[in-house]
């Protein structure tokens, strides 16, 4: 790359020196996730391209790299397969883009290099949305915008020397045009329906309000419970509410105030006398930034790949839940299930108790009843008490307040309560956090659940038995919903169409014959169905799919447009002005003839001159250069009435 | 590049004197004459196809030959015949007058068949063959037959087939009042012609004969459009027969000699559109018989249907 004087500078350089770091955002987009060879080689024709570029040589043989890109590109198609579709197309873009740095001549030469970072960049967010994507797409967008304003002058004149100054006031145009763009395009983001593809969801992630985390800080709860957004949508057979616990959760260890989660074993359980009803149901779980799946109370799991399958029958994925994602799962309806070599210790922990009213309350309910009557017992006592969200007992020990000054609370209250009295009695207990219920949807046959259905309930471990469900919050009545009411029903309907979307467009994959198939031979062999691909990558390459076919549209009909010769493309400059002057060709006209019909003589004589001009590029079959190009473009700007 | 289409541009305006109001005419002869073709003028007596003749014979310094046809006028009065000389005691071939590089043939459709067929010939071929010994003739050789397109009796009107063999077809026409009256004021200029000092000479008509025909370059768009009039003129209903691949041949080699004429050294659709009533209504067999003016409506309009190619 040579300057001149320090302040000139060869467009074509600069052009290349744009192009390569064009180039370069897209490869170090992509490079941690492309096979070692594809880095190899593409690494190498870029530094032989820059060291090519930098002594002025240009590779008259560059057949055998063609050849050789070819083959490998050959090579990475054939490791296409259902599950990551996107990583050999990236690959072969990759060997594309090197090839293309061997042979840039052209502007259409560096716009297909733009072109191919741009794919190769939209790829890259097909592995990892991070923080530095958005680094590199503000660069992207920057040096694009100035490589396609440099790239017009260079269309003009190949042989143009620019001034730093004139680079100065191009590189200040194009941050322009990058900073009208970004707020724009983050703009149109909330504008626009909230696509499944969260391509900047990072920057929501911390304002995600659920009814759900991972520990409950009694009284810490706000206003979740009047939230009205969808967590979730169950494709399920219609059950009674009641009977529908959606279990996400378990919490174990209590301080007082706070209930947490010690690590649960990792074990896949022992799960074989189980009696009851089987219901297979289908979950589109809304992203919700924590990794918690949710089951109807009791599920059943096989599968492992991604997801984590703990003993306390709860599930979680090994990344935050940042997106839609489908699941299907199987469970059966029973409030207890039977538990082996239970350590009980771990679910008898209590905090220090200070207040020995709860202690007294304990012997007053259970005295000389079995573990199973003392938790009715208890339960029985927590009924009595009100269900409030407003005004909650806070402080440092809430529960003693809860039970003997405020006598109301919400779900957590009830839970905790009941839970501590139960260790206070010896008998192991834990905290279950999910959802409860949800809306029936009758026109989509599936079940809504809301953030306001978030609720925790109580498990106890009763010998012989097993862990037994026990929900000792009082039933809440719901009014903010009446169902008869217009809004709701237009509310049921969106969402109807919403949970289609989402069903049918959004998780549509290729891969799902298959699975069924699949599905159908494990479900003949085994009496028991696992729970099948989270397919997370499914939308993605919808995406990916569609930007390709979108942009390979482009290109073509770019090519077609292409196609039109310099002279042909002046030729309907020139019959276009002269149409908005009042002079239209006739087919049958030869363009002497036309123009000699012009009745202003100015235009006539002007007109005359552009056809003689311009003929022999037409009929003679000679190729236009650029000055040729730029003398007829004067020429017509020349025909005028004066 | 074109060398000497500068001094077309001269002659035409040189002749322009002696000719008044035939420049067109004088152009599409001379069109036809560096496209080595011949020309065919219908029209009536008197109105100075034998000037133009001379004119061209005289500003290009070519031997002039004129032969005037009758019934009685024998292939033998054209071509030439051997003779006895008695001092050497063998036959002679004395030269007609077709020996000539511009011949003037006047009235050609009251010639028999016969006497029409051998001078036809030796057009087509340029050379001729009298008791077995074959005869070149000259270079350049330019034919310019008349015909009278209103007497009938007695004459042999030209059979398409043979018509074909004349490049063009043109008629010369009334002059204007302005030029009659210059015609009238100055008297006939044809004695001057007889002593024109020749503008080119006979290399030079031979270098740009041969220049018009490597040099003009014919795209194949344009050879796209003769085609397409040639089809048209095949697939139309009030014709029997199109034009044949001698009239292609005709229509591609004077449109390259208008281009040069016009200084390009490659043909535009222009320049074969424009000739185009010269070139073909002459060569296309009708269903009826029909006068010549429709004939060239008819063919005019079929072009007229035809896209030209930009």
């Amino acid at each position: 790359m040579k300057t001149r004087l320090n302040s000139e500078i060869k467009i074509e350089s600069f052009i290349k020196i744009l192009s390569y770091l064009v180039g370069l955002i897209g490869f170090v987009s992509i490079y941690r996730f492309v096979d070692l060879i594809f880095l190899l080689t593409f690494i190498s024709l870029f530094i032989i391209s820059i060291v090519l570029d930098a002594k002025q040589i240009s590779i008259t043989k560059t057949w055998l790299i063609n050849l050789f890109s070819l083959l490998l590109i050959a090579f990475a198609l054939t490791n296409i397969n259902l599950n990551d579709p996107v990583k050999p197309l990236v690959e072969s873009l990759l060997v594309l883009l090197a090839i293309k740095f061997l042979d840039k001549k052209s502007a259409k030469d560096y716009m297909q290099i733009c072109l191919l970072s741009v794919l190769i960049f939209t790829g890259s967010a097909l592995f990892s949305l991070s923080i530095e994507f958005a680094f590199y797409l503000m660069m992207l967008i920057l040096l694009l915008s100035l490589t396609f304003l440099t790239l017009t002058f260079f269309s003009e004149d190949r042989k143009l020397i620019l001034k730093i100054s004139l680079i100065k006031s191009l590189v200040i145009k194009s941050l322009i045009v990058s900073l009208i763009t970004i707020p724009l395009t983050l703009l149109l983001f909330l504008i626009l329906p909230r696509s499944s593809f969260p391509l900047l969801s990072f920057l929501s992630r911390e304002t995600a309000l659920t009814g759900f985390s991972d520990s409950i800080q009694l009284g810490k709860v706000s206003n979740i419970q009047t939230d009205d957004s969808v967590i979730m949508r169950v494709n399920i057979k219609q059950i009674e509410p009641t009977r529908l616990y959606w279990r996400g959760i378990v919490l174990t260890n209590f301080d007082g105030t706070k209930w947490s989660n010690i690590n649960s074993e990792n074990l896949p359980q022992q799960l074989s006398k189980i009696q009851g009803e089987v219901i297979n149901y289908t979950i589109y779980l809304e992203p919700y930034y924590n990794k918690y799946l949710f089951f109807l109370d009791i599920p059943f799991f096989k599968s492992l790949g991604k997801i984590t399958i703990l003993a306390d029958l709860t599930a979680q994925l090994d990344e935050t839940i940042n997106r839609r994602i489908k699941y299907e799962a199987i469970s059966i309806i029973v409030d207890k299930y039977n538990e082996e070599n239970l350590d009980k210790s771990k679910y008898l922990q209590l905090p220090e108790i200070k207040d020995k009213r709860l202690i007294e309350k304990v012997t007053e309910l259970t005295t000389n009843k079995n573990d199973e009557q003392s938790a009715l017992a208890i339960m029985n006592f927590l009924k009595n008490y009100k269900y409030s969200l407003k005004n909650l007992p806070i402080s440092s020990s809430p529960l003693e307040d809860f039970l003997f000054t405020y006598k109301y609370g919400n779900c957590e209250y009830f839970a905790s309560a009941m839970a501590v009295m139960l260790r206070i009695k010896g008998i192991p207990s834990r905290i279950i956090g999910g959802y409860k219920g949800g809306r029936y949807n009758n026109i989509g046959k599936y079940y809504v659940i809301t953030q306001k259905d978030a609720h925790v309930w109580v498990e106890a471990y009763l010998d012989n038995v097993g862990w037994v469900r026990f929900d000792p919050t009082p039933p809440i009545i719901d009014s903010s919903n009446d169902i008869f009411s217009v809004l709701y029903k237009l509310r049921i309907f969106f969402d109807t169409i919403n949970y289609y979307w989402n069903a049918m467009v959004i998780n549509y994959d290729f891969s799902k014959q298959m699975q069924i198939v699949n599905n159908i031979r494990h479900t003949l062999k085994k009496s028991y169905v696992d729970l099948v691909n989270i397919r997370e990558f499914s939308q993605y390459i919808l995406f990916f799919l569609l930007t390709i076919l979108t942009l390979t549209t482009i290109i073509l009909l770019r090519k077609k447009i292409k196609r039109k010769t310099p002279s042909e493309r002046i030729l309907n400059e020139f019959l276009y002005k002269l149409k908005k002057l009042g002079y239209t060709k006739n087919k049958n006209e030869g363009l002497e003839e036309f123009a000699q019909k012009i009745t202003n003589s100015h235009i006539r004589d002007d007109a005359l001159i552009f056809i003689k001009n311009l003929e022999s590029f037409i009929y003679k079959d000679k190729e236009m250069s650029t000055s040729d190009y730029k003398r007829l473009k004067s020429l017509l700007r020349n025909i005028k009435e004066k | 590049m074109l060398s000497k289409n500068q001094a077309i541009d001269t002659i035409i305006n040189y002749l322009s004197n002696y000719l008044h109001g035939k420049t067109k005419a004088l152009r599409l002869s001379l069109i036809t004459f560096f496209s080595k073709g011949h020309l065919l003028i219908e029209d009536l007596p008197g109105l100075g196809k034998t000037t133009l003749a001379i004119a061209i014979a005289k500003s290009f310094g070519l031997q002039l030959g004129r032969i005037q046809c009758t019934s009685d006028l024998l292939p033998s009065d054209i071509t030439g015949l051997s003779i006895y000389n008695k001092a050497l005691g063998t036959f002679e071939f004395h030269k007609g007058p077709i020996f000539n590089n511009i011949v003037l043939v006047d009235e050609i459709n009251r010639a028999t068949p016969k006497t029409q067929s051998a001078l036809l010939e030796v057009m087509g071929e340029k050379q001729v063959t009298i008791e077995g010994k074959t005869y070149k003739m000259n270079k350049p050789f330019f034919v310019i037959a008349t015909q009278n397109p209103i007497e009938q009796f007695g004459t042999f009107p030209l059979p398409e087939s043979q018509l074909d063999r004349f490049t063009m077809k043109i008629s010369i026409g009334y002059g204007s009042r302005l030029d009659e009256m210059q015609i009238l004021k100055s008297g006939s200029k044809r004695e001057e012609l007889y002593h024109l000092e020749p503008i080119l000479n006979k290399d030079d008509i031979l270098v740009i004969q041969q220049e018009i025909q490597d040099k003009v370059y014919l795209s194949e768009k344009v050879l796209n459009y003769i085609l397409d009039i040639v089809e048209a003129t095949r697939n139309n209903k009030f014709c029997i027969g199109g034009i044949s691949t001698r009239g292609i041949l005709a229509i591609s080699s004077t449109a390259k000699a208008k281009a040069y004429f016009s200084g390009r050294d490659f043909v535009i659709p222009e320049d074969i559109k424009e000739l185009a009533e010269y070139t073909i209504p002459h060569r296309i067999i009708f269903k009826e018989e029909l006068d010549t003016l429709t004939k060239k409506e008819i063919v005019l309009s079929l072009i007229e249907k035809i896209s030209v190619p930009v």
